[in-house]
């Protein structure tokens, strides 16, 4: 079975698969419901170990979507980090109720202060892997 | 794919809470149920279910790990959700063999046991939904 989401994510390759890393249920569930909608292969992790978890795994992700503050030993920083290092063609978006900007700049692409709007999630996620593609092509 | 009706009596379609520890176990399994045209709410623990129901979010079954962590484990869920919104259906699993016991005084159709496959949650949860469907209404 878990060959078949892999399989799946690469043979929708042109579906982009995010992953969204939050411990908020309601907020995760939300947010990983409307990109679902938006036409993308969407995992959900409640936490940076899940996160890597799904990497190891194998399951290809196009971009990581994480909020910084999270119960555990890894943070977000953390987590955005690890998957430059590891994983350096997924690209990450950070998101923080706090004023994290300045230390969200130095690892993800993207940081949207909470309460973020949905629609501009996916609008800027979008943005950024047509950008991707764009350099790639 | 199974072709049955996934939607419920509003026309809406029906929701499971899928309660599962493991990353990976739980994406599978979500992922196959949303193939199955069902809408799906993916949580980790018994306090992300209470959350969710409290929200007033519509949910028609969840199908829960027994070990859950948290406050309260599957069976204590199964035990609040008897209580506090009689009107959803529970299917617990358990990779353990002396919860099914237990299990059977909380579940009409008895524990899940692991590993299940997908398309047996698929049945026990349109068992269920058919239950409801053709209940009398109170």
């Amino acid at each position: 079975m878990l060959n078949a989401v892999k399989s799946r994510a690469e043979d929708e390759a042109r579906q982009p698969a995010i992953l969204v890393v939050e411990d908020e249920v309601l907020i995760r569930s939300a947010v990983a419901e409307y990109l679902r909608i938006a036409g993308n292969l969407v995992v959900e992790a409640a936490n940076a170990v899940e996160a890597i978890a799904v990497f190891a795994a194998g399951v290809p992700i196009d971009v990581v979507f994480s909020d910084i503050h999270m119960p555990g030993t890894t943070d977000g920083l953390s987590l955005a980090r690890w998957v430059c290092d590891h994983h350096p063609g997924t690209r990450v978006v950070l998101t923080s109720g706090n004023a994290d900007a300045a230390r969200a700049a130095e690892v993800a692409e993207i940081f949207f202060p909470k309460p973020y709007r949905t629609a501009e999630v996916a609008m800027r996620i979008r943005s950024l892997l047509a950008k991707v593609r764009h350099r790639g092509s | 794919m199974p072709s049955d009706d996934r939607s419920s009596d509003e026309g809406r379609l029906s929701t499971v809470l899928v309660l599962e520890p493991d990353i990976l176990v739980r994406m599978i399994i979500s992922d196959y149920l949303r193939d199955c045209g069902f809408k799906v709410v993916e949580g980790v623990t018994a306090d992300d279910a209470v959350a969710v129901l409290e929200s007033g979010q519509k949910i028609d079954i969840i199908f829960a790990e027994v070990q859950l962590s948290g406050s309260m484990d599957g069976f204590g869920l199964a035990q609040w959700v008897r209580e506090k919104q009689p009107d959803i259906d529970m299917i617990l699993t358990a990779g353990i063999a002396r919860a099914a016991e237990k299990v059977r005084d909380l579940c009409d159709e008895g524990p899940l046991e692991k590993p299940y496959h997908p398309q047996e949650v698929v049945r026990r949860i349109n068992i269920l939904l058919e239950r409801r469907r053709t209940a009398p209404k109170a």
